[in-house]
């Protein structure tokens, strides 16, 4: 079985390793005609990261992709291994994957080991990979991992901010409480919904085992939401105060 | 044995069985029948562990272990397999999750399976076959066949069905099978389950259901019996009767055995007319 996976993971790389052709293609378009005077190096660091991030989101997105586009689900729990095996053997390849490209970007970038970084790419795979399960189309998967990393960007500093008005902390500006609320807030819900069809998944249309997801997730992304909606201007407004 | 004990099981709110209780000795082969939608297949699938009770327990034999889903060989109508891999890559995961180092290939060298081909590329009786032999590598105990031998030809079917037999004769294997047509298959069949509503409405030995339901020719419906179904002609009408109990007042009337395919095409008629 983790053969199968690993198979699949480099299959998913290797459609977004496509974007690499983004690299040669920038660096003559500057050449030839826009003349910015980009360097390859720049080029290939931008894009390298792009598509680190859309690997992270697309290896998460597509965890049960061969079973949806094969209709091999009822295979699959046919089969006598564990549905936590399954998962296992299903995020393993695809994590060590991600590490890899992020060892490589962060070598070839001269950062060192950009520890935030990787928490962000674990992040977008997590959440895409606790999509997976509920959202039939690859890129509306995707779009959904966006978006939700889109709200987990403007909940950090206004859960940074919460915390600070209720005098949790002395400093606005200390982000990693923001970014753990957030990535708790955002992600747990997710993830707890996934990790409960997974546990009970069966071989019957997907959209009468989503339950999970409409009592955990939906009810805490409205919640963040609306700390969004009521806190992320008085944020705006501190931070324009203290600069 | 095989024992179903107060299951219960739904799509959502439409409830499939409540409280449906079955037992099926280590050994038996039974079918499995009712009008399209019954519950079937999901029946078959509950067993086999891909769908799960919402209450209620499925006991399986002691020898089939702690994993029961290593001794089961389950063919859905879905016929669900990896299908962007090849016949080989397939036959190499099944090999890898099962331990095994290889398969006798035997029945896949009978088709015109090629290994490289994309079981997306094999037609319905292919798929089958691919299957069957995937299956039958694992020596299973318990084999769950759902309604696949109508779409396959008749080759395949003859192969398809030597193998079952020689597999029953081998290892006195238990077998589950859910069918609408069953002139191939009726000389295995032990006992016959009909399934209506969710619950078992006829669960009889065959030969018993043989000579317990029959075809009155008759110009009127018999008295004293319960009719199943019936058919009407200009010249004469046909009733099907169960349970049949020979009537000596009956007059001008020729009574019929049945096949299996005509006494389940009653059951189900007589529901249709229901």
């Amino acid at each position: 079985m983790l053969r199968k996976e690993f198979r699949d993971a480099l299959r998913r790389l290797a459609e977004c390793l496509v974007l690499l052709v983004a690299v040669p293609l920038g660096y003559f378009w500057d050449r030839a005609l826009v003349h910015f005077g980009w360097r390859f190096a720049d080029i290939w660091s931008a894009v390298f990261a792009v598509t680190v991030f859309l690997f992270a989101a697309y290896a998460g997105a597509s965890l049960f992709l061969a079973e949806k586009k094969d209709r091999a689900l009822e295979y699959l729990l046919s089969l006598p291994v564990s549905r936590s095996k399954i998962v296992l053997a299903k995020i393993g390849p695809r994590l060590a994957i991600l590490a890899g490209l992020w060892g490589v970007f962060s070598v070839l970038g001269g950062r060192a080991w950009d520890w935030s970084l990787l928490v962000l790419l674990l992040f977008l795979f997590f959440v895409a990979a606790s999509l997976s399960i509920a959202i039939d189309s690859v890129v509306i998967g995707v779009l959904g991992v966006f978006l939700l990393f889109a709200t987990f960007s403007l909940s950090s500093p206004t859960l940074t901010f919460i915390a600070w008005k209720l005098g949790l902390i002395s400093s606005i500006s200390s982000v990693w409480i923001g970014w753990t609320a957030a990535g708790v807030l955002i992600l747990g819900p997710f993830a707890a919904a996934f990790l409960l069809v997974i546990r009970n998944l069966q071989a019957m249309p997907l959209r009468l085992q989503m339950r999970p997801y409409y009592r955990l997730a939906l009810p805490s992304f409205l919640v963040v939401i609306f700390l969004i909606l009521k806190f992320f201007g008085d944020y705006l407004a501190a931070m324009k105060r203290m600069n | 044995m095989l024992s179903i004990r107060d299951m219960h099981f739904s799509y959502g709110k439409r409830s499939v069985y409540s409280d449906f209780n079955l037992d099926i000795p280590a050994g038996q082969i039974c079918l499995l029948t009712g009008i399209n939608g019954v519950g079937k297949s999901t029946l078959l699938r509950l067993i086999a562990g891909v769908l799960r009770p919402k209450k209620g327990t499925i006991v399986y034999p002691e020898t089939m272990g702690d994993e029961p889903r290593r001794k089961i060989g389950f063919i859905s109508d879905q016929l669900s397999l990896y299908e962007s891999l090849t016949v080989n890559q397939a036959i190499r995961f099944h090999c890898d999750v099962f331990g095994l180092d290889r398969i006798d290939d035997r029945l896949i060298r009978h088709t015109k399976i090629e290994g490289g081909q994309r079981v997306k590329e094999l037609s319905t009786g292919q798929r089958t076959i691919l299957h069957l032999n995937m299956i039958l590598s694992l020596d299973p105990e318990l084999l769950l066949i759902d309604e696949v031998i109508h779409s396959i030809d008749a080759y395949l079917r003859r192969i398809f069905l030597e193998e079952l037999i020689a597999l029953i004769a081998r290892k006195r294997v238990t077998v589950l099978m859910a069918n609408l047509n069953f002139h191939d298959i009726e000389a295995l069949i032990e006992r016959v389950i009909l399934l209506k509503s969710g619950t078992i409405a006829v669960d009889e030995p065959i030969e018993t259901l043989k000579e317990k339901v029959k075809k009155i020719i008759a110009p009127a419906p018999p008295a004293g019996l319960t009719i199943l179904s019936q058919r009407a002609f200009p010249d004469r009408s046909e009733f099907y009767v169960y349970p049949y109990v020979e009537n000596t007042s009956l007059r001008d009337i020729e009574v019929v055995d049945l096949n299996l395919t005509e006494i389940v095409a009653a059951f189900i008629g007589g529901e249709y007319a229901a």
